[in-house]
C-alpha cells in the first residue's frame, strides 16, 4: 500500500494485507488467509523435515528398523512442541538464541563442508557443470531441471509464487 | 514481528538482505562442493533414508557415525529453524487477528487472560494464540500419513507481509491517500489462483539446507512524503 500508484493493484495480491483496514468483508480477507495459512503450513513443513531427517538417521543407524510414517507425524508434533515451548516459556531470549543459531549456522557449514570436501572423490569438472540427468522421465531435461529446482528454491527462499502446491513422486 | 525490533526501518532491511546474501553465499558454495563429491548417483538417489545428502555424506566419509554427526547438525539447525517458522507464524497470525482480519480473532488477538487487546507482543506471548497454532500445526502434519507411501505434504509458500509501517498518526491519513474500489481486481486474482491448486511432482534430488532465516526482501517499498 505503501508503493508507487502504477503496481499498488498488483502489490496488494502479494502483500495479502486489506487496503480497507477495519473492513469485514471476506472478500478483501482472502489474500490475508492466504497469508496466514502459508505460514503455519511452512512452520508445519519446516518441522516435518527436520523428523523425517531424523527417522532417516535411525534407518542409516539400525538397518532393522521398521519404518512407519505416523512415526514421522509424532516426530513431528515433538518438533513443534519444541518450538512452541521454546516461544511461550523463554521467549523473550528469542533474539539472543537467534545470534546462537546464526554462530552454530555457519560454524556447521564448515564442519560440513570441511570432511566432505576432504573424503570424498572428487568428481570431474565437466560432470558438474555439464551432466544432466533426467531419472524420473520427464519429457525433456528442461522440464526435469525445473522440477527439480522447486525443491531448492523452497529450501533457499522458504516461500514461492505458488499459493498452494501438493507433491507426489513421479 | 518488525514492532517488536528497535529502528525497525533501518535494521529490517539490513538484517533481511544480510541474510540472503550469507545464505545465498554459503548454499550455493555447499550446492557446488556437495556436487563435486557426487560418487555413484545412483546409489545415493536409491538410499533407504530418503534423503540423498545423509547418503552422499556416507559415500563421502565411509562412516555412518560421522555422517549421522554432520546430518544432526542439520536436524539441529532445521529445529532452530523450526522454531524461527513457529515464532513468524505465530505472529503474523495473531496481527491479523488483531486487525479483525481471522474468524474467532477475539480468542485469538488475547495475549494474557486478563487484557484481550494488547497491541504488542514484546512482554506478553500470545499464549492462546500459540495453543492454536500448534493444533493447526499438527493438523497439517498429518497430510503426511497419508496413503500413499510417496505422498508429501502439502507446502503452502506464501509472500511475506511487509510490516513496516510509518506511525500510527501517518497511517490514516495515507489510507485514505490510498483508498481505492479495488474488488474487481480481487476477485479475479482470486478466481485465476484458485484453479491453479495443481498437483506439482516433487524433485528427484532432494539436498536441502534449512537456512534459519526470519525475514525475506520487502516486496514493496516505505515511500517518505
Amino acid at each position: 500500500m505503501l508503493a508507487p500508484p502504477s503496481s499498488r493493484r498488483f502489490l496488494s495480491y502479494i502483500t495479502g494485507e486489506s487496503y480497507h483496514a477495519g473492513s469485514t468483508t471476506t472478500t478483501h480477507r482472502i489474500p490475508g488467509w492466504l497469508n496466514v495459512i502459508g505460514w503455519q503450513a511452512l512452520a508445519a513443513s519446516g518441522a516435518y523435515l527436520c523428523a523425517t531427517i531424523i527417522q532417516g538417521l535411525i534407518v542409516l543407524n539400525h538397518p532393522d528398523y521398521n519404518f512407519q510414517r505416523w512415526h514421522g507425524t509424532l516426530l513431528l508434533w515433538a518438533v513443534i512442541c519444541v518450538a512452541v515451548l521454546v516461544n511461550t516459556v523463554i521467549s523473550s531470549l528469542l533474539p539472543k538464541i537467534e545470534c546462537v543459531i546464526l554462530i552454530v549456522h555457519i560454524l556447521g557449514f564448515f564442519a560440513i563442508m570441511i570432511p566432505l570436501v576432504y573424503m570424498a572423490p572428487h568428481g570431474s569438472a565437466s560432470d558438474v557443470f555439464t551432466l544432466f540427468l533426467n531419472q524420473g522421465g520427464w519429457k525433456t531435461t528442461g522440464l526435469s531441471f525445473f522440477v527439480g529446482l522447486y525443491g531448492n528454491v523452497f529450501a533457499f527462499l522458504g516461500q514461492s509464487p505458488d499459493v498452494d502446491s501438493m507433491k507426489t513422486d513421479g | 514481528m518488525s514492532e517488536e525490533i528497535a529502528n525497525a526501518s533501518t535494521n529490517v532491511p539490513r538484517s533481511m538482505l544480510v541474510s540472503i546474501l550469507l545464505n545465498g553465499v554459503l548454499g550455493f558454495s555447499m550446492l557446488i562442493a556437495v556436487l563435486f563429491c557426487i560418487g555413484d548417483i545412483e546409489g545415493i538417489i536409491e538410499t533407504p533414508t530418503g534423503y540423498p545428502f545423509i547418503a552422499i555424506f556416507v559415500q563421502a566419509t565411509q562412516s555412518v557415525g560421522g555422517s549421522t554427526g554432520m546430518a544432526t547438525v542439520i536436524v539441529i539447525l532445521g529445529i532452530c529453524a523450526t522454531i524461527a517458522f513457529v515464532a513468524s507464524a505465530s505472529r503474523m497470525t495473531w496481527s491479523f487477528a488483531r486487525d479483525h482480519g481471522l474468524p474467532f480473532w477475539y480468542y485469538l488477538s488475547k495475549v494474557s487472560q486478563a487484557l484481550p487487546g494488547i497491541t504488542s507482543t514484546i512482554r506478553h506471548p500470545p499464549q492462546t494464540l500459540l495453543t492454536w497454532n500448534i493444533d493447526m500445526l499438527m493438523t497439517v502434519s498429518l497430510v503426511g500419513t497419508g496413503r500413499t507411501p510417496k505422498f508429501n505434504p502439502s507446502r503452502l509458500d506464501s509472500h511475506h507481509r511487509h510490516d513496516i509501517l510509518p506511525p500510527r498518526s501517518h497511517q490514516h491519513r495515507l489510507l485514505h491517500r490510498l483508498q481505492r474500489r479495488h474488488l474487481p481486481d480481487h476477485q479475479r486474482s482470486v478466481r485465476f489462483l484458485l484453479p491453479r491448486l495443481r498437483f506439482a511432482p516433487s524433485s528427484p534430488n532432494r539436498r536441502l539446507h534449512l537456512p534459519p532465516q526470519l525475514r525475506n526482501e520487502p516486496k514493496d517499498r516505505h515511500r517518505r512524503r
